[in-house]
């Protein structure tokens, strides 16, 4: 047992000074005062007469100073503060949760961040009793809220207006920060943490968790991802994943929209924790912002108790040009399968009408039978026939009337389109070098090689188009379109994952940065750190998705429960000293005032 | 007068002591007695024996009955009053002194008695009996028992059995005995009653009670002090202690009244608080089995 108000050695004065103290008015009581009385026979035979039945009338003062040195000490002992283990002293840091879970309504239809902040107050208002206080809100970054400080009062505006972050709480972060402060402040302290998840962290200073909350129902979208459709030009897919964290059915309707426009809507069952996921596709749109809402739900014999995790927000990845410079001769196959995509700029030039300086303003150079020294430094190119040697692929031997018997596919450049069977009238097998890939082959001959190399890539086709039927297959447009976009460092099947909340928006130079509510935000040296909301934050053209639906989870807190089973065993030291003391405080009564025992 | 105030004085006018009979002593005076002799009023006729005398002789009756009687008559005698009157230490204690309120007791028996001209004898006591002060008579002589009431000295401890016996002893002939104390001696009290009523006095007990006495307000630790011994005795006051206190003294008074009882008495209590009036009124009327007030 330890004292958290005072130091020992202060205690233990104070319990010598309040004993002193009682002797002293023990004697005091004790100094008979003369009353002159006609008769003290028949006092002493009232004395006689009244006799203790069990404790002898002598005996009863000594018992009730003893009883009165016992409630001094235990006052003196009470208004220090006793504690089971450590007590301490000092600095208090109170460190309350605002994840997103902290959002979920408990009874009576109060949060867990409104018990949580009661709970921060009551516990702020005690320590700054004998103390000075900090309280830190871990929130998706740590934040202190209320500073160092001995005025209790300032809590009420630091507590105004508080509210969830839209993700996870950074409560590791929040305990290394208060850990430092009370190393900083040279004092003995302690940290309080107010919160619903167990804590993930040792500390250097005393540790004490405070639970919040209950065990509670949710479902939850716990995915919303969006890709291009790499089939269908311009058009995307969604895919969203809903997870159910009860025990109870739950129905629901999920409602996908593009900004204002609904999507697709679906009616949802879901089974004890169940799990669904919702695929659709064939959504048009440049720049998709997609929103996925669990609407109408309905738990059998229950309540969802998080709004907060019902709402997801994706975007689908912009729908991106690529500037493409076709330098042949003239090919009706590739200047119309080039001019028939949806999202390339071609622009057509003879092998020499090619002006060196304009090649940067080009993504991709495809090269038609043609290899112009001043093209081939180009770092995306695509070679059809090339001549033997250039851009450093030989020719390996003579190919005639072959069919690709080898695709690889799971190759960048080819996005799964399979080359298989395409006949190949005329034209060269190609000699790789390590590390290139070979996209086609007949047999052993290396048809289609793809090389990566020092930030360069290209694709060489070492037939030309007319001396194949591949331009007359399915696969040709599949194909070109796969192989520009590796070429430009693109990616068909990418999807862009949303940002966790919390995560840095970078803003460049001249660029407005918009909040989800379509709020002006400042960026600090180039970076946006407000990002605790999720939704759609705009940056110039650009669009970015911040979402927490990763990161839902069961409400449940059997966990933190288990971890607080000791501290909550028995209640605090000084109520069971007050119980005692007023135990005690009878008793003296009963000997010293009520006198039925004296 | 010292003592008793006007209003006292009017009362008393009002009333005179009714004794009973066998209280009375010897010497003629205006109280009736037992005693068949001469008197005023006729009581009954008796067959004539040698010795009588023959002016008692009833004539008118021989001649119509031819027998010899002689008329007999109430004998109104006098009655003496004693007034003993506890001055012991513990007199003192109350508000007003209960050795006052005594006094005033003492002075208003005296007054009631001198109006049929009893012998009124005032006995103040505690260890043994003052016989200094003056029998009185009449009316004439209540300022000088007045002064000398009210200058009588206080202390010592009360022996009521010894001063009984002084007192049979000294004054033998019955009469009216009223004893005033506060009876705050343990013992003693029914021994000297019970010989009081032995010795054919009408018997009085007045106890003088005041709040000190009777329901004590002490608490904590106190030293006692006897008023009348000096003896000191250390207490821790509680309830149960002051109610035991009470107990016993409730009881012993009730033990002392009683004795006067049995001893033929009658007893009153007068309160130290009551004015001299209502203190008047108690005592005639408890006095008196008592104690007639008549309309003049």
């Amino acid at each position: 047992m330890s004292f958290a108000a005072l130091p020992l050695w202060a205690v233990l004065v104070a319990i010598g000074a309040a004993i002193a103290t009682v002797v002293a008015l023990y004697l005091l009581r004790r100094t008979p005062r003369r009353e002159l009385v006609s008769n003290v026979t028949f006092w002493l035979r009232a004395a006689q007469r009244s006799k203790p039945k069990f404790l002898r009338a002598t005996r009863i003062p000594i018992l009730a100073l003893l009883v009165s040195i016992l409630i001094a000490t235990l006052l003196v002992g009470d208004l220090a503060d006793p504690r089971f283990g450590a007590g301490l002293r000092g600095t208090t840091i109170v460190v309350y949760s605002a994840g997103r879970t902290m959002g979920a309504r408990e009874g009576l239809g109060g949060t867990r961040l409104a018990q949580a902040l009661g709970e921060t107050r009551r516990q702020a208002e005690r320590a700054s009793a004998r103390g000075r206080i900090a309280v830190i809100r871990a929130g998706l970054r740590p934040e202190v809220v209320l500073p160092l400080t001995e005025d209790g009062a300032a809590l009420d505006a630091a507590l105004r207006d508080e509210h969830t972050d839209d993700g996870a709480s950074d409560l590791a972060g929040a305990l290394a920060l208060a850990d430092r402060i009370v190393r900083a402040s040279g004092d003995l302290g302690r940290i309080i943490v107010v919160a619903d998840h167990p804590l993930p962290v040792a500390t250097e200073a005393p540790l004490e968790l405070i639970p919040v909350g209950t065990p509670r129902d949710t479902i939850a979208i716990t995915q919303l991802t969006a890709r291009r459709d790499p089939v269908a030009v311009g058009e995307y897919a969604v895919r969203a994943e809903v997870t159910s964290f009860t025990s109870r059915t739950a129905r629901a309707k999920l409602v996908v929209r593009d900004r204002d426009v609904v999507l697709s809507e679906r009616e949802l069952r879901l089974d004890a924790y169940g799990h669904l996921v919702h695929e659709a596709q064939g959504f048009s749109s440049g720049r998709g912002e997609i929103t996925a809402k669990l609407e109408d739900i309905v738990l059998a014999g229950g309540e969802d108790a998080l709004a907060g995790d019902d709402i997801a927000y994706a975007a689908a990845p912009p729908l991106r040009r690529t500037s493409v410079l076709l330098v042949t001769s003239g090919n009706a196959f590739l200047q119309r399968v080039l001019a028939a995509h949806g999202a390339l700029d071609v622009t057509i030039a003879a092998p020499g009408a090619v002006p060196d300086g304009a090649l940067s303003r080009f993504e991709v150079v495809v090269l038609d039978r043609a290899a112009p020294e001043s093209l081939l430094r180009h770092p995306a190119k695509l070679l059809f026939a090339p001549p033997d040697g250039a851009a450093g692929f030989a020719y390996a031997g003579d190919v005639r009337n072959a069919r690709i018997t080898a695709t690889l596919a799971g190759h960048g450049a080819l996005d799964g389109v399979r080359l298989d069977g395409a006949l190949v009238r005329s034209g060269h097998a190609l000699r790789g070098e390590p590390g290139d890939s070979v996209l086609a082959r007949r047999g052993g001959d290396a048809l289609v090689v793809a090389r990566e190399r020092a930030g360069e890539r290209t694709v060489a086709v070492g037939f030309a188009l007319a001396d194949s039927d591949l331009a007359e297959r399915i696969a040709f447009p599949l194909m070109m379109h796969a192989a520009l976009h590796w070429l430009a460092g693109q990616s068909n099947t990418d999807v862009v994952l949303a940002r966790s909340p919390g995560t840095p928006l970078a803003v460049g130079r001249g660029a407005t940065a918009l909040g989800p509510d379509g709020e002006a935000l400042t960026p600090v040296a180039g970076v946006v750190v407000e990002t605790t909301r999720a939704g759609h934050y705009h940056v110039g053209e650009e669009v970015f998705a911040y979402d927490a639906a990763p990161q839902s989870e069961t409400l449940t807190i059997e966990s933190t429960g288990r971890a607080l089973d000791p501290l909550r065993a028995l209640p605090p030291l000084s109520a069971i000293v007050a119980a005692v003391l007023l135990l005690l405080v009878l008793v003296e009564w009963l000997l010293l005032h009520r006198g039925r025992l004296g | 007068m010292r003592l008793l105030d006007r209003a006292a004085l009017r009362l008393l006018d009002r009333v005179r002591l009714v004794v009973r009979a066998t209280a009375t002593s010897s010497d003629q005076g205006g109280h009736r007695s037992p005693a068949l002799a001469q008197g005023q009023e006729f009581a009954d006729h008796r067959q004539y024996v040698p010795g009588d005398d023959v002016r008692r002789v009833d004539w008118k009756a021989f001649a119509r009955h031819r027998q010899l009687v002689v008329r007999q008559f109430i004998e109104d005698r006098d009655v003496r009053v004693y007034i003993l009157v506890d001055t012991s230490g513990s007199m003192t204690r109350g508000a007003p002194a209960k050795v006052e309120v005594a006094k005033r007791i003492a002075a208003a028996f005296s007054y009631a008695g001198t109006k049929d001209f009893d012998r009124v004898r005032v006995l103040p006591f505690s260890s043994d009996m003052d016989v200094t002060l003056r029998a009185v008579r009449s009316r004439g002589e209540m300022p000088g028992l007045d002064a000398q009431l009210a200058d009588a000295g206080v202390g010592g401890e009360t022996k009521f059995p010894e001063v009984v016996r002084d007192f049979a002893r000294r004054y033998p002939q019955r009469g009216l005995a009223i004893v005033v104390s506060d009876l705050m001696a343990p013992d003693g009290w029914e021994d000297g009653l019970r010989l009081l009523g032995g010795l054919g006095h009408q018997l009085v007990l007045v106890r003088v009670a005041c709040a000190e006495d009777d329901a004590p307000d002490m608490r904590g630790e106190v030293e006692l002090v006897d008023s009348e011994s000096g003896q000191t005795v250390p207490l821790r006051m509680t309830p149960a202690l002051i109610e035991a206190y009470r107990a016993e003294v409730r009881e012993h008074v009730a033990r002392c009244r009683e004795a006067c009882r049995r001893a033929g008495g009658r007893s009153v209590v007068a309160d130290v608080s009551m004015s001299s009036d209502a203190l008047v009124r108690v005592l005639l009327g408890g006095a008196d089995a008592g104690a007639q007030e008549r309309a003049r």
